[in-house]
C-alpha cells in the first residue's frame, strides 16, 4: 500500500470530492484526538487534584472530631486557650473553613442536649457566622442555600429581610432552606410563611418541616386550622394531617365540612385526620355515601369501618360493592377475618367461589 | 471497669460515643455492622450493649435475640432514628431496656448506661 | 460502470458522513446535559437528612419485587441483604418462577417460612400460584415468597404486583447487590410531586471482581477480565452520558429491569409488564409514558444520577452474545409494538425525539454498520477500495469510538471515582483502545443477529448460566 497521495489526488483529479472527503476526515481525525487527548489530561489532573485534596479534608476533619469531642465531654479541657489556637493555626484557608462548618453541622445535626447548645456557642465563637453571611448574598444558589441552612440549624438569628425574600425563590432548595428557617428560628407561630407561600408544598418540603416543627422548634404547637383555607391544595391537605398528628381535637367540627369538598384528595386526607382523631360520628356520615363515592375515598371508608366501626357496619356495606370491584372486595375480605378471626377458613373458601364464579 | 459494647455504623456517633464513654470510665468496643458484633458477642462478656437496629448483614432484632438467648442478664440499649411506634415496642416486647432516638443528648445517654450498669 | 460505482461510494460517504455528524451532535447534547445534571445532583444531595426521611411518618412504604429462577446458588443471601435494607417500611417479595431447583426449599429452610391463606386478586392475568409463604419469626415478617408456575421474568413481575400490598413498587433483579441507602435515594424523585412521578431509576454498575460478602459490596474492584471490563465502559457511557441527558429532556424511555421503581396503581392501570416481548422493561416505560400522554396528565420520570445496584454481567462471550441478542429483540419488539408514536407531534419530546433516536441510532445503527461492512467487501472484491480513504474513515469512526469512552471516563472521574486505584484508570483506557478492534464487532454481530432471530420468530430469553458471582472474598 505503497500510494503516494500524489499520485492519488491525480488519479482522482476527476473527483475533486475525494480530495474534499479525505480533507474533512483528517480535520476530524485530529479534532477528536485533541479533545480525547485533554480529556484524559484533565482526567488525570482531577484525579491528582481530588487526592490532595482529599488528604488536606481528612486532616482538618480529624483535628476537629478530637477538637470537638474534647471540647464537649472533657471536663480538663481548656476552652479559651484552645479556642485561640485552633483560629490562628486552622483556621485560615477556605477549605479549613469550609471543613469546619461541615464537621460542626454534622456533630450538630446527631446530637441535641447541651451538647447541641455548646456546639452553637463554639461557632460564634470562631466566628464563622461571618463567614457564613458572606455566601448568604453571593449569586449562587448552591452559597445562598447552604448558608440558610447552617443558619437554621445552629439558630443564629439574622435580620428577616435577610432571609424573607427567598421564601419563593424558583429554586427548590433555596425556598425549603429559608421555609425551614423561619420555622426553626421562630418563637412562636413558626408555619407563618405559609401565609405567603405561593408554590405547590412538596411531600420533601413536608417531611423536612414536620421532622423541624418536632426536634427543633420549641414554642408552643400553633393551630394548624388556621390554613385549612390555603389558595394552595397541598397546603390545606398538610394542614389537615398536622392536625391529626398533633391530635387538635377542638378542630374537629372545622373539618368536618371538608367532607363533603370536591377535591377527592382532600376528601381523603379528612377522612383519615378524623379517623385518627376517632371522631365517633364519622361512620354515620360516611356509611350512607358510599355508593356515590368513588373508588379511593370507597378504600378510605372500608378503613374507617376497620379501625372505628364493628361487623354491623361492614354488614351495611356488603351489598354496595359491585361484584367486579376487586381491589374493594379484597379489602372487604380482609377486614372480615380481622373481626371475625373464627371464621377465617369460611372466607377464605368463600373468596375462592367467589373467584371461579368470575372465571 | 465496665466493658460496653457499641454497634453502630455511623462514624461521627462512633468517635462521640467512644470519647464520651472512655471518659466516663468503662472500656469500649465498637463493632460497626452486625458480624462484626456477632464476632465479639461470641468471644467476650459484655457488662453493657448500645445498638442501632439498621445495620448491615444482621438485623437489629436477631442480635437482640441472640443477645437475649446468650446472655439474658445483660442490659441493652437501643440507640436508633427509628421513632415508629410499632418497632420502638417491638423492641421493648424483646426485653431491651431502653430505647433512646437519635438526635441524641450525650450527657443523657451517660447517666443511662450509668445507671443500668450500677444496677447489676 | 466504474462512474456509478464512484458516484455510490461519494454518495455512500456523505450519508455516512451525515450519519455520524448527527451521532456527534448528539454526543455533544448528552455531555452537556450529563455534566449540568451530574453538578446539580451533586449539590442537591447536600441537603438530605437521612434522620428526618428514616422518621417520617410520610415516607411512603415500598414494596419490592424480585423475581428467581434457579437462583438457588446464592438466594439466601440475597434475600438476607434485602431484609437489612434501610428504609423504615418495606415489604419484600420474592417471586419463585417455577424453579427446577432447591431455591424455594433454601428460603423455607431459612426463613422458617409456612404456607398462608392471603387474600389477592390477579388484576393482570398471570400463571396459576402455587403458595404464598410468609415467616413464623418476627425477624423476617416483611418477607413474602410466592410459589408460582413459571412463566418468565414479566410474568412473575406481574404476580408480584398482583400481591403486593403498597403501592409504590420497586422491580429488582434478585442477584443485584443494592447500595445501603439505594431506597431512600431512589424514592426521592416520588417526593418531589409537584407532577405526579410515575417511575424513577438509577445508574447501574459493573460487580464482576468486586469483594462481595453477605450481599454487600466491600471494594470496588476493576473486573479482570477484558469482556467484562469493556461492559464497565459501557455503562459508563449508557448511564453516565445517555440515560442523564435523556432525562435532563425529560425524554427516558428505559428504566433498567434490574433496579426500577414504579407507582403501582399506574402501572396496572397500564396493563403490567407485557409477557410477549423480552424487552418488558423498557416496553413497560414507554407504554406508561404513553398512557399518561394520551390522557393528557402531567407526570414526570425520575432519575437519580447515583449508582445504586451493582449487578454481574456476562464473562462469556457466547452469553454477552445471547444477552446482546435479547436486548435487540426487545427494543426492536417496543419500537414496533409503538411505531405510532415515531415523528408524532402528539407525543412532544418522546415522539419527535426520543423513538427517532432509538429507532436510527440504538436499533438501526447495527445494521448500518452491518452494510457498510458488507459494502466494503463488495468494494474489495471489484478492487475498487482506496485505501487512504477507507483508513480515514476508519480513524474518524475510531477516534470517535475512543473520545467517547474517555469522556465517559472523565464523567465518572468527576462525579463518583469508584475505582479508586490509578491503575484502573489506565487499564480502563487501554481497554477504550482495544474495544472498537476486539469487542465492538460482536456487539454488532449479535444485533444483525438478534433482528434475523426476530424475523424468524424467535422469543426465547436465552441461557444465563449464573456463575455465582464468583468474586475474591476478603480474607476475614
Amino acid at each position: 500500500m505503497t500510494v503516494n497521495l500524489e499520485i492519488l489526488l491525480d488519479g482522482f483529479s476527476n473527483f475533486t470530492d475525494w480530495a474534499w472527503i479525505l480533507k474533512i476526515n483528517v480535520l476530524i481525525i485530529s479534532f477528536f484526538l485533541f479533545l480525547t487527548l485533554c480529556l484524559i489530561t484533565l482526567i488525570l489532573g482531577l484525579r491528582l487534584f481530588k487526592n490532595f485534596r482529599n488528604k488536606k479534608k481528612q486532616k482538618q476533619e480529624n483535628l476537629l472530631i478530637d477538637f470537638l469531642n474534647s471540647y464537649l465531654f472533657d471536663e480538663d479541657f481548656e476552652k479559651e486557650e484552645q479556642i485561640k489556637h485552633f483560629k490562628k493555626n486552622h483556621l485560615n484557608t477556605e477549605l479549613e473553613i469550609k471543613v469546619t462548618i461541615e464537621e460542626i453541622l454534622q456533630f450538630h445535626k446527631n446530637l441535641k442536649g447541651e451538647s447541641a447548645i455548646a456546639l452553637e456557642e463554639l461557632f460564634l465563637l470562631f466566628q464563622l457566622d461571618v463567614f457564613i453571611l458572606k455566601d448568604l448574598d453571593k449569586n449562587n444558589w448552591f452559597d445562598t442555600a447552604k448558608a440558610i441552612y447552617a443558619l437554621s440549624e445552629l439558630t443564629i438569628d439574622v435580620s428577616v429581610d435577610k432571609i424573607a425574600p427567598y421564601l419563593n425563590a424558583s429554586r427548590d432548595e433555596v425556598r425549603q432552606q429559608s421555609q425551614l428557617y423561619f420555622l426553626k428560628t421562630a418563637k412562636t407561630n413558626p408555619l407563618q410563611f405559609l401565609d405567603v407561600t405561593k408554590r405547590p408544598l412538596t411531600t420533601w418540603q413536608q417531611i423536612y418541616i414536620e421532622n423541624a416543627l418536632k426536634n427543633f422548634y420549641e414554642g408552643p404547637t400553633p393551630d394548624f386550622a388556621q390554613w385549612i383555607n390555603h389558595e394552595l391544595i397541598s397546603v390545606v391537605e398538610f394542614s389537615i394531617r398536622l392536625i391529626a398528628r398533633y391530635n387538635q381535637f377542638e378542630n374537629i367540627p372545622k373539618l368536618v365540612p371538608f367532607l363533603k369538598h370536591n377535591k377527592e384528595s382532600i376528601k381523603i386526607e379528612t377522612i383519615r385526620s378524623l379517623r385518627k382523631l376517632g371522631y365517633e360520628e364519622l361512620l354515620d356520615l360516611l356509611i350512607p355515601n358510599f355508593e356515590k363515592e368513588n373508588l379511593l375515598i370507597q378504600k378510605e371508608i372500608l378503613s374507617t369501618i376497620e379501625q372505628l366501626g364493628d361487623f354491623n357496619d361492614l354488614q351495611k356495606i356488603r351489598p354496595l360493592i359491585a361484584a367486579d370491584e376487586w381491589e374493594l372486595k379484597i379489602k372487604y375480605m380482609n377486614i372480615e377475618r380481622f373481626f371475625l378471626p373464627e371464621k377465617i377458613e369460611q372466607i377464605n373458601i368463600e373468596t375462592m367461589l367467589e373467584k371461579e364464579i368470575e372465571i | 471497669m465496665k466493658k460496653i459494647l457499641v454497634i453502630e455504623d455511623n462514624p461521627m456517633v462512633i468517635k462521640s460515643l467512644e470519647f464520651k464513654l472512655t471518659k466516663d470510665g468503662h472500656e469500649v468496643l465498637i463493632a460497626k455492622d452486625g458480624r462484626e458484633a456477632m464476632k465479639f458477642l461470641k468471644e467476650a462478656n459484655f457488662d453493657l450493649i448500645l445498638t442501632d437496629l439498621m445495620l448491615p448483614f444482621v438485623t437489629g432484632i436477631e442480635l437482640i435475640s441472640y443477645i437475649k438467648k446468650n446472655s439474658p442478664n445483660t442490659p441493652i440499649i437501643v440507640l436508633s432514628t427509628s421513632t415508629q411506634e410499632n418497632i420502638i415496642m417491638d423492641a421493648f416486647n424483646m426485653g431491651v431496656d431502653d430505647f433512646i432516638t437519635k438526635p441524641f443528648s450525650p450527657n443523657e445517654l451517660s447517666l443511662r448506661v450509668k445507671r443500668f450498669l450500677n444496677k447489676a | 460502470m466504474d462512474f456509478a460505482l464512484h458516484k455510490i461510494t461519494e454518495i455512500a460517504s456523505w450519508l455516512f458522513l451525515i450519519y455520524g455528524a448527527i451521532i456527534c451532535t448528539g454526543y455533544l447534547f448528552s455531555a452537556l446535559f450529563s455534566l449540568i445534571e451530574i453538578r446539580d445532583y451533586k449539590r442537591r444531595n447536600n441537603f438530605v437528612d437521612e434522620t428526618a426521611m428514616l422518621q417520617s411518618l410520610n415516607l411512603p412504604a415500598i414494596s419490592i419485587l424480585a423475581p428467581a429462577y434457579n437462583e438457588g446458588l446464592n438466594i439466601v443471601e440475597n434475600v438476607r441483604s434485602l431484609l437489612t435494607i434501610n428504609y423504615p417500611s418495606v415489604e419484600i417479595v420474592i417471586i419463585n418462577d417455577g424453579s427446577k431447583d432447591d431455591s424455594l426449599n433454601k428460603l423455607i429452610e431459612e426463613y422458617e417460612l409456612e404456607k398462608r391463606d392471603v387474600l389477592y386478586h390477579s388484576f393482570i392475568p398471570t400463571k396459576t400460584i402455587r403458595g404464598i409463604y410468609k415467616s413464623r419469626n418476627k425477624a423476617f415478617k416483611s418477607l413474602t415468597v410466592v410459589d408460582k408456575e413459571n412463566g418468565g421474568k414479566a410474568d412473575a413481575l406481574n404476580t408480584g404486583i398482583n400481591i403486593c400490598e403498597n403501592s409504590i413498587i420497586c422491580c429488582i433483579d434478585v442477584d443485584c447487590i443494592l447500595e445501603h441507602d439505594a431506597m431512600l435515594k431512589l424514592i426521592k424523585p416520588f417526593l418531589n410531586n409537584e407532577k405526579k412521578v410515575i417511575a424513577s431509576g438509577g445508574v447501574i454498575r459493573v460487580a464482576n471482581s468486586c469483594v462481595i460478602e453477605d450481599g454487600r459490596i466491600i471494594e470496588v474492584r476493576l473486573p479482570k477480565k477484558f469482556i467484562a471490563r469493556v461492559q464497565v465502559l459501557e455503562y459508563f457511557r449508557a448511564f453516565l452520558m445517555g440515560r442523564m441527558a435523556w432525562s435532563r429532556v425529560d425524554g427516558l424511555l428505559l428504566i433498567s429491569g434490574a433496579f426500577g421503581m414504579f407507582d403501582k396503581p399506574t402501572v396496572i392501570e397500564a396493563g403490567g409488564y407485557n409477557t410477549n416481548t423480552v424487552g418488558e422493561d423498557m416496553e413497560l416505560l414507554v407504554r406508561m409514558r404513553r398512557m399518561m400522554r394520551e390522557k393528557n396528565v402531567q407526570y414526570s420520570v425520575g432519575f437519580v444520577p447515583d449508582p445504586l445496584c451493582w449487578t454481574e454481567v456476562p464473562q462469556s462471550w457466547k452469553v454477552l452474545q445471547s444477552q446482546r441478542n435479547r436486548w435487540t429483540r426487545g427494543t426492536a419488539e417496543t419500537l414496533y409494538i409503538h411505531k405510532k408514536m415515531l415523528f408524532n407531534p402528539k407525543y412532544k419530546i418522546l415522539g419527535m425525539l426520543s423513538t427517532p433516536f432509538w429507532f436510527f441510532f440504538e436499533w438501526l445503527a447495527p445494521l448500518i454498520e452491518f452494510l457498510g461492512i458488507l459494502f466494503f467487501l463488495f468494494l474489495l472484491l471489484f478492487n475498487q477500495i482506496n485505501w487512504i480513504i477507507f483508513l480515514t474513515f476508519f480513524l474518524a469512526v475510531y477516534t470517535f469510538a475512543f473520545l467517547f469512552s474517555v469522556t465517559a471516563l472523565f464523567f465518572e472521574e468527576y462525579s463518583f471515582q469508584q475505582y479508586t486505584k490509578p491503575k484502573y484508570i489506565f487499564r480502563l483506557l487501554g481497554t477504550a483502545l482495544l474495544e472498537p478492534l476486539l469487542y465492538h464487532p460482536v456487539i454488532m454481530w449479535s444485533a444483525v443477529m438478534g433482528n434475523f432471530d426476530l424475523m424468524r420468530g424467535k422469543k426465547k430469553w436465552g441461557v444465563m448460566t449464573r456463575a455465582g458471582l464468583t468474586n475474591p472474598v476478603k480474607n476475614k
